[in-house]
């Protein structure tokens, strides 16, 4: 998701009330993990990290669930939410369509599944409490607990941390 | 028949009328879609004021622009043309709300009711606006390349501006606030703007206040304590001053036209000026798709239907009485009374528990046993059986909305 929104945010003046909040680029690169103890995080404590350049992450956790989210990165540029929207749980998802719906400064943001995917629960939390997507996108903001499709993590386009820091270097 | 017209000739103003070179009308054959879906860009100028069809006929417009995706383009050209689209269109008074909107929290229902004003919900994010023939919508579908919440207004605020004086122009100095919205020099709100971002492409619409009936749009958007308090989630509207801007229509139109053809219009060699192709829609026009969208804009699944889950309470000092409402996807899911009246709710909370009731007025009366409760809740949620009682609106009588609405 958020392609337009990462860049043309930052092309043009982010908005003020945004900007004071604004980490440096070279500190958001720095931390592309969960947060410690967070759900997506202490669900198994072992799992992968990826990203995307549609700027999600996924965790794959080792018994086949993983957690989506968006990152650090893109919850910044989007600015403050005020709504939240993820498909149901038992809901198929396609690669590529949308599953989900942040709004945030007037604007309806699709979320693009980077896999195909069955939601196992959605995030009820960010779901009520939409700021928390801005807080701790990488961490309880998650958005849905899912069952990926097998394979799912070979998926072309998948990056890794260090290829998403890349991304978001070259990008800009 | 679908107008297309080559030039800006169109527009009556001789001062923009670049050159006959390139004038031509089109076979009448030509179906909407197919235009829609032609590369370049294009400007659509509907000539329907009924709002249902004309952000259904946006909708459509938006999904047939070919999106470009640099990624699948192996070697992108950047001269490419890109597919940027204007659509302007002038709708009969409704109110529009946002995607994520509680139409409870934002209009007053029962005067829109009253007066039979639609409610409308968009698919773009943002707040409540209020239509009438006094404002004009546009709307920027560009690639995601293109997009940004500050562009497109800046140059309406330039373009504007730079009428100045002409007869017709505008009576008020405009510039950008914070959060891109155009306002006046005492910051008054003048356009409101809404976006709706997808992978590969994005529409930034707004409204212009020209002449619109301030006072009837203050009107349906004011809810007095007696419609109750609403709580829930969902992006709730930031409640702006708003003026007119005094400009003609007409002006304006061609003011934004020209800014999009500077922007986006393709030059030619013999610097004739940029032009864009530019398509008068009339309502034979519309393919049965965009019919089939403004049907299911006026569903209650799709209008209230959409709203996120919020609770209801009202109060009525006179019938000493207080119930709280648990509304959940535009369907009642429990409800809660003061000690002194769970009789005359238990019927209505075991429907709503159990199988669930629309939040309409009416039909919510229907399952209370009392009948003078029940007409009161009715009128308080959205004026369902007032319709012969005086309405009355923020404190006055004097005049009634159906007389400003003239």
């Amino acid at each position: 998701m958020l392609r337009t929104l990462a860049r043309s945010s930052l092309r043009f003046a982010p908005r003020a009330t945004m900007a004071p909040t604004m980490a440096p680029l070279t500190m958001m690169r720095l931390n592309h993990t969960l947060i410690k103890g967070s759900i997506p995080d202490k669900y198994s404590n072992k799992y992968t990290l990826k990203f995307t350049e549609d700027h999600d992450w996924v965790a794959f956790h080792e018994d086949g669930v993983a957690f989506i989210g968006i990152t650090k990165y893109a919850a910044e540029a989007l600015g403050d939410a005020t709504f939240v929207e993820v498909e149901e749980a038992g809901n198929e998802i396609e690669k590529d369509d949308a599953f989900g719906n942040v709004e945030s400064v007037k604007a309806t943001n699709d979320i693009i599944a980077p896999f195909d995917f069955e939601v196992v629960e959605s995030n009820f939390d960010v779901a009520d409490t939409p700021s928390l997507i801005n807080k701790e996108p990488n961490g309880n903001g998650y958005l849905a607990k899912v069952k990926p499709i097998e394979g799912a993590e070979e998926t072309e386009g998948l990056l890794t941390a260090e290829e998403y820091d890349e991304f978001l270097k070259n990008a800009h | 028949m679908i107008r297309r017209i080559q030039t800006l000739r169109t527009i009556k103003r001789p001062q923009i009328c670049y050159t006959n070179r390139h004038q031509h009308r089109y076979n009448s054959t030509v179906t909407l879609e197919t235009i829609a879906s032609q590369p370049g860009p294009q400007i659509f100028v509907s000539a329907i004021s009924d709002p249902f069809l004309n952000l259904a006929l946006e909708e459509f417009l938006y999904d047939h622009m070919p999106a470009r995706d640099p990624k699948s383009e192996p070697n992108p050209d950047p001269d490419a043309l890109s597919n940027n689209r204007l659509v302007i269109y002038v709708n009969s008074p409704c109110v529009v709300i946002g995607r994520n909107q509680n139409p409870w929290r934002e209009a007053n229902i029962p005067v829109l009711e009253s007066l039979r004003i639609p409610m409308i919900r968009r698919k773009s994010g943002g707040g409540t606006v209020v239509h009438d023939l006094g404002n004009v919508n546009y709307c920027f579908m560009t690639s995601n390349e293109d997009f940004s919440r500050e562009k497109h207004s800046k140059m309406i605020m330039e373009s504007v501006n730079a009428v100045g004086d002409a007869p017709g122009g505008p009576n008020v100095e405009l510039k950008l606030n914070s959060r891109f919205d155009i306002v006046d020099i005492s910051d008054n709100k003048v356009s409101g703007s809404a976006y709706k971002i997808q992978r590969h492409k994005a529409y930034h619409h707004g409204t212009m206040l020209l002449n619109s009936k301030l006072d009837v749009l203050k009107a349906l958007l004011h809810r007095g304590e007696n419609l109750g308090v609403i709580e829930g989630n969902g992006t709730a509207s930031v409640k702006s001053p708003v003026t007119n801007i005094g400009m003609e229509k007409n002006l304006f139109i061609e003011t934004v036209i020209k800014g999009f053809s500077g922007m986006y219009g393709v030059d030619f060699e013999d610097e004739s000026g940029p032009f864009v192709q530019l398509n008068v829609i009339q309502q034979s026009d519309l393919p049965e798709k965009v019919y089939n969208t403004a049907e299911e804009m006026k569903t209650y699944h799709w209008a209230y239907g959409q709203t996120p889950k919020f609770t209801h309470v009202i109060k009525n000092d006179d019938l000493d009485v207080e119930v709280e409402f648990f509304v959940e996807k535009g369907i009642l899911k429990d409800v809660k009374a003061d000690s002194e009246h769970l009789q005359q709710f238990k019927y209505l909370k075991s429907v709503a528990q159990n199988e669930g009731v629309q939040y309409i007025g009416g039909k919510i009366a229907a399952f209370v046993t009392d009948e003078r409760l029940g007409d009161w809740i009715a009128k308080t949620i959205d004026g369902s059986g007032t319709e012969k009682e005086e309405i009355v609106l923020v404190g006055k009588k004097e005049k009634s909305l159906k007389d400003m609405l003239g």
